[in-house]
């Protein structure tokens, strides 16, 4: 594919992409109609609460999630022109590793603990880029070098719980790099891990990101990682899109009223120390009924009787630059 | 008749009904035989399946249908026996073990790792050796070989609750150790014990069918499943149904037991969804959304 | 590893000082008159002179302990004393017999290891599939199976049907074949379902969604992922079975009429023949608490997570 063609189209595109997940205890729809796209070289953050559907938006096209987990998907998911939804297990399997990587939450569990990380990250390489085993060794090391790992002759040698939790997670973003993925996937990359190493990574990424010009979908909920990293944020409530726009315009003018509720929860170290923190008052609706209306109605400070009859569609915001859409009627219609 | 329906719906009414139907001909075996079981005929040796003797005779002319069915008997009597008194010693040093600790705890332990270590059948052959061959000694020899499973398990599970807090602070407000021992630790210990023992039961009753085929357990005239095996062998060619029916209706009966032991560890897991309850949930869920 | 080897290596030893009381003291409970016993067993006539001079030849006299320390020091020679029957020395008889129930051990463990991998395998490379039904129902019915009967099976169609292989005696390769199937078929049965469900639990766990995200097909991930962490579990299980496809000797030496230790071990007890009871439990015990401690240490190689536990 030529540069110019690919930047006609966007690298990922989801259309009107619904999940609905049946386990032998209970069916829920953890995405409802959602949509975004990912141009080539961009970073998209998704943030949301957890059990927001982030995870499964991302893993269920790709076949990734739990097993015992049956996951019926409608709509669409193109990635470069061609719909993942659609695919044989076959063709799945050489875009998985090969056009898109993935890095995992937890390091620890993701790894396999009796296998050599030489090993774990050499079969990857060899299986994408159709390298020998000797080509590919030395190229998993110049992989753990760009991830900041030293020595990696001797730590390809090593098991996965010889390794701090810091390491592991530099393993795990090389393999997912190892196949040279025009996308990459990172699901709370951070998260399981502590405070000073988490900045390390999320430095790490941006630098991969710069070196190697592949787009990233990262999902968290650390608005840290988002401002670090991202250039376009969506936010995500009860499955659905709430709000999706620039970094800059999101975080700092956000317009829908959970984006709002969701940034003043956010502790700081600014602030007078007995200030009151700020949480969201309520539950998050339960997925496995059917919502009407906009799925925040209940917890929004500025619900109006409209909100919870017809589900609000994402819409541009008044004022504000292109791009930046919110599913609030209120906000849209009623510019403060 | 809500006490029946948990069982059913933990165990299944196809495993409930074969071990059921087990204990049943052995409780009521004397009632239901069509023949005394030990009575010889040799006008009668060696018949095939007839309206007579419906699975026919054996070598001496005894009825082989009334022989199973006191084989059943022999062996449930000798599960049960075995079972109460290897439990019953077991959870004894268990408990023992498990509340006091210690040295008694140290010496109950080794002896359960030497219990662990060499084979049962290997312990009770030696036990029948030396008191002789006879029911009541491999009732014995058996018990003698199981205790060490009980004792382990009960002193886990008494050791795992006596460090619970709920324990430790009827300790401080001075229970007696008898009242906790009796009162709290043994009704936890019994639970795990009785779910342990529906899975060994087949164990047992393949045990007890071992050293009566080698001669060690139940003597002739008693009938068991295991020796009336050994004593059609030399006639399997002509009437193999003397080796298979015997032979059939304990590998049955430890189906049943394995089942049952099965499904009663297995009773707190989720079962994988069935293609069915899938399509079910599909159209549930649908209307749920469309409502 | 070093400090975790000797450990076990203790424990080993203090359970051969229990296995050598235990059969001490199965024996010296022995209900009646053991020098009576004895006199009888010899033949001839039984006085009461007779009997005084067997107690003292076997120091029944002597009080209890001194009569263990007397034995034990003789067992450490070599010397495990002479059957009642025969007059036989015990160490020979058991080296004489040691070469078919060796056979019998080492066959079975190779067709427990054959059924267990390749069914097992099987199994669930084609989950819940008609051959993993079919396998699991075999299983079940295979495990509820005595011995003794699968034997009887085995020789009723083998031998007398088909005539196909020797049912009777030790006697060259092909009549090994049946006791060697009838000892391994149940601990291969029990093996395969562990490997069947230590797969599939492998197969949920988190890093095989990782190796599926490098774009690797399900039997290559089984394989190369799911397997390597199961051979720990696997090795455990196989050498607890070593114990039960030994303990199988003593049903299918006597059926099959091979002269093994197995069978002289049920002899034994048969005549209760004492001494030789009492040193065929205290080898078996030795032996079975040497395998387990092996095994121990084979599995702890190689796991290479316990590896780099024991090493802190």
């Amino acid at each position: 594919m030529t540069r110019s063609a690919r930047q006609t189209k966007p690298l990922l595109e989801a259309i009107d992409f619904s999940v609905t997940l049946h386990t032998p205890s209970v069916s829920v729809r953890p995405v409802d109609r959602v949509s975004y796209s990912v141009e080539p070289g961009e970073v998209l953050a998704i943030v949301g609460e957890s059990g927001s559907g982030k995870t499964i938006l991302n893993m269920a096209p790709l076949d990734l999630l739990p097993v015992g987990v049956n996951a019926d998907m409608e709509g669409a998911v193109r990635f470069e022109g061609v719909d993942l939804l659609k695919m044989s297990a076959s063709e799945l399997e050489a875009i998985c590793g090969g056009g898109i990587g993935v890095v995992f939450q937890d390091p620890l569990s993701a790894l396999n603990p009796v296998r050599k990380i030489g090993r774990q990250l050499t079969e990857g390489i060899e299986h994408h880029l159709g390298l020998t085993a000797a080509q590919a060794d030395s190229r998993a090391a110049e992989l753990m070098t760009l991830v900041g790992l030293s020595d990696p002759r001797s730590r390809m040698q090593q098991y996965p719980h010889e390794l701090s939790g810091g390491m592991r997670q530099r393993v795990g973003i090389a393999m997912s790099i190892a196949g040279e993925p025009r996308l990459l996937i990172a699901d709370e990359p951070t998260t399981a891990l502590d405070v000073t190493v988490q900045a390390q990574i999320v430095a790490l990424l941006k630098d991969l990101q710069k070196r190697l010009g592949m787009a990233i979908v990262i999902i968290t909920h650390d608005f840290g990682v988002v401002s670090g990293l991202a250039d376009k944020v969506a936010v995500m409530y009860a499955g659905r899109l709430s709000e999706i726009g620039g970094v800059r315009d999101v975080l700092i003018e956000p317009a829908h009223p959970y984006t709002q509720g969701l940034l003043r929860s956010v502790p700081s170290l600014t602030v007078p120390m007995n200030t009151k923190f700020a949480g969201l008052p309520g539950q998050p609706p339960n997925l496995a009924r059917r919502i009407e209306g906009c799925a925040f109605a209940p917890r929004c400070a500025e619900v109006r009787p409209e909100c919870s009859v017809h589900r609000p569609a994402l819409l541009s915001v008044p004022r504000s630059a292109t791009g930046h859409l919110a599913a609030c009627p209120v906000v849209i219609n009623h510019p403060a | 008749m809500k006490w029946f329906n948990a069982p059913i719906r933990i165990v299944g009414w196809p495993t409930l009904l074969l071990v059921l139907s087990f204990a049943f001909v052995a409780i009521f075996g004397s009632v239901v035989s069509p023949y005394d079981p030990a009575a010889q005929n040799l006008m009668q040796a060696m018949q095939p399946f007839s309206p007579e003797h419906w699975l026919g005779t054996d070598n001496l002319g005894r009825d082989t249908l009334s022989r199973l069915i006191a084989g059943a008997q022999t062996t449930l009597i000798g599960v049960t026996s075995i079972l109460l008194l290897a439990g019953t010693v077991g959870m004894i040093l268990g408990t023992l073990a498990g509340y006091f600790g210690g040295w008694l705890d140290e010496i109950v332990m080794r002896l359960c790792d030497f219990g662990f270590s060499v084979p049962s059948l290997f312990v009770a052959l030696a036990i029948v050796g030396v008191f002789g061959p006879s029911y009541g000694n491999m009732i014995l020899a058996l018990a003698i070989a199981w205790v060490p499973i009980y004792a382990r398990l009960t002193r886990g599970v008494v050791a795992a609750a006596a460090s619970q807090p709920y324990i430790e602070s009827l300790r401080v407000l001075g229970a007696s150790p008898a009242r906790i021992i009796f009162r709290h630790l043994i009704p936890v210990a019994l639970g795990q014990v009785l779910v342990y023992a529906s899975a060994d039961a087949g164990l047992l009753a393949l045990a007890i069918a071992n050293l009566s085929f080698l001669g060690l357990g139940v003597q002739p005239p008693q009938a068991e499943w295991g020796q009336m095996l050994v004593s059609a062998m030399p006639y399997i060619q002509e009437a193999p149904r003397l080796v298979i029916l015997p032979g059939l209706a304990l590998t049955i009966l430890v189906v049943g037991f394995n089942l049952l032991g099965e499904r009663i560890a297995l009773a707190k897991n989720p079962r994988p969804m069935a293609r069915r309850k899938l399509s079910l949930r599909r159209a549930i869920f649908k209307q749920e959304m469309s409502a | 590893m070093l400090r975790i080897t000797l450990n076990r290596a203790v424990s080993a030893a203090v359970l051969i000082i229990i296995a050598s009381i235990f059969s001490f003291v199965i024996i010296a409970a022995f209900p009646g008159n053991v020098a009576a016993l004895i006199a009888e067993m010899r033949g001839g006539f039984v006085s009461q002179e007779v009997v005084d001079r067997v107690a003292v030849e076997y120091r029944l006299n002597d009080p209890l302990v001194l009569r263990y320390f007397h034995w034990l020091g003789d067992v450490m020679q070599g010397d495990l004393g002479s059957s009642l029957r025969t007059g036989e020395s015990v160490s020979t008889a058991l080296a004489q017999r040691l070469q078919p129930t060796l056979v019998l051990v080492l066959g079975g463990s190779l067709v427990t290891l054959i059924v267990g991998t390749s069914l097992g395998l099987a199994g669930a490379m084609w989950p819940n599939g008609l051959i993993d039904r079919t396998i699991r129902a075999f299983a079940v019915f295979n495990v509820s199976m005595p011995k003794f009967f699968l034997a009887a099976m085995l020789i009723y169609v083998f031998g007398v049907q088909m005539q196909l292989l020797p049912t009777f005696g030790f006697r060259g390769p092909a009549s090994w074949i049946l006791p060697c199937i009838a000892v391994g078929a149940v601990p291969g049965a029990l093996l395969s379902r562990l490997m069947r469900v230590g797969l599939e639990e492998t197969m949920s766990r988190p890093f095989i969604i990782t190796a599926k995200s490098k774009g690797f097909g399900r039997r290559r991930i089984l394989f190369r992922d799911a397997l390597p962490n199961i051979v720990p579990v696997f090795l455990t299980t196989f050498g607890m079975n070593i114990a039960f496809i030994t303990q199988s000797s003593l049903i299918i030496e006597p059926i099959f009429s091979w002269n093994g230790v197995g069978a002289y071990f049920v002899e034994a007890a048969r005549f209760r023949d004492l001494p030789v009871l009492q040193s065929c439990l205290l080898m078996f015990s030795i032996l079975f608490i040497l395998v387990n401690l092996a095994v121990d240490l084979i599995v702890m190689m190689a796991d290479p997570l316990q590896r780099r536990a024991k090493r802190i």
